[in-house]
């Protein structure tokens, strides 16, 4: 195979599986072990922003840069690219049968839109139980569960600054769940805003962060966990702005 | 007693399938990475089942057998580690503390507010180092044994 499409497929798996969350590490190898399939020795670095491969064969050296914008979690994405990495690595498929394959990958289906909402709602009532919280409480953070759902999906389009998502999924929380306990006033806000936010918290970026740094991969673990960190002010910032807001006129 | 934990393995299951889902998790996956959750919770529970709110000790006992429990899956289902021990930590996240973090930061009570934060932040970590130690432990195995798949 020339040398140019078996880069192609190492930096389109490799950029595949960095988008949708892996480790850095499961990355690097990954490349490393595509290329060595098919016999050439290829030198991968790997951050969160970007790939930069560079490969030696019989025409001289060759590299190529790939930025990433944006990555999300996916975990049946990862799943399936795992699969065909070790697919490749074992049988060295021809150039159009892994495009063939990535292209699958990437058209796969999610789960439909209403379910994803259900799950957030979900997820809110059960954490509002498993911190202590009573049933009232559980509904109010399955409401907001719906809305930070749907704000989810309507941010995720269009990201032109990647922490508004969730710098307005915490306001929305601290001041809607404000507003509840005006309806309802036993209700404790801060159970209800803890529960809906469960979502948000940014576990994946921190424990891949650390397994980075684990790892050796110095750079990309402080860039993981800086984003991790990031993420949890954003969240704090937007529900206390959202809460403060509604202090302005005293303490209710 | 009985019935704590069979609450608590209820809730921790149901608590790490839907945002398993909300990660788009493959559908014959989804019961494993619940029991993961399930698991991790009810171990970290049994370590102290009469405290209010997860220490930083049970978090890491919690967290310990999710990774384990990832690790074994992943050779037994051939599917990544991650798949599983993701879902199943969310149960384990200190969400207790880190409302009350906030609502003294709202209060206006700065002491408490950073003695919750650093409490917040330490269980957040025995989480990762948690999930850290058994990986490292099962990368240090695999490369003894010299695997030529990427796990």
């Amino acid at each position: 195979m020339e040398q140019g499409k078996i880069l192609d497929i190492a930096i389109k798996t490799g950029s595949a599986l960095l988008r949708y969350g892996a480790e850095t590490y499961r990355v690097e190898d990954t490349i490393t072990r595509i290329c060595g399939s098919y016999g050439l020795t290829c030198e991968a670095f790997v951050l969160p922003t970007g790939i930069i491969v560079s490969l030696e064969g019989e025409n001289g050296i060759s590299s190529i840069c790939k930025r990433i914008s944006s990555r999300t979690v996916d975990l049946a994405r990862i799943s399936y690219l795992n699969n065909l990495s070790r697919k490749i690595a074992m049988e060295a498929p021809e150039y159009d049968e892994v495009m063939e394959e990535l292209n699958r990958i990437n058209e796969l289906n999610r789960y439909s839109k209403p379910a994803i909402i259900a799950c957030s709602a979900f997820t809110a009532f059960i954490y509002v139980t498993l911190f202590g919280g009573n049933l009232v409480e559980a509904l109010f953070a399955f409401l907001i569960g719906i809305i930070l759902g749907i704000l989810r999906l309507i941010f995720s389009k269009s990201s032109s600054f990647p922490f508004i998502e969730y710098f307005a999924g915490g306001f929305v929380a601290g001041i809607l769940s404000w507003l509840l306990t005006l309806a309802a006033p036993q209700v404790n806000p801060y159970i209800i805003i803890t529960g809906a936010v469960v979502n948000m918290l940014p576990g994946v970026a921190l424990t891949n962060g650390i397994r980075d740094l684990l790892y050796g991969d110095i750079v990309s673990g402080l860039a993981r966990i800086g984003e991790a960190l990031m993420v949890v002010a954003v969240v704090a910032a937007g529900t206390g702005i959202g809460l403060t807001l509604l202090f302005i006129g005293g303490p209710v | 007693m009985t019935t704590l934990f069979l609450k608590s393995f209820i809730l921790a299951f149901a608590g790490s399938v839907a945002p398993a889902m909300v990660l788009n998790i493959e559908k014959r996956l989804l019961h494993w990475a619940g029991l993961c959750g399930a698991l991790g919770y009810c171990i970290a529970l049994a370590v102290n089942p009469f405290s209010d709110s997860l220490s930083v000790a049970q978090i890491f006992t919690g967290t310990v057998a999710v990774g384990l429990y990832s690790e074994l899956m992943a050779r037994r289902l051939k599917s990544p580690a991650t798949v599983f021990c993701i879902p199943g930590i969310i149960p384990l996240v200190p969400g207790v503390s880190a409302y009350q973090t906030m609502q003294s930061l709202v209060a206006n009570n700065i002491q408490e507010a950073s003695a919750y934060a650093v409490n917040t932040i330490f269980k957040a970590f025995a989480i990762a180092f948690g999930i850290m130690i058994v990986s490292a432990v099962f990368r240090f195995l695999g490369k003894i044994r010299k695997k030529q798949y990427i796990r």
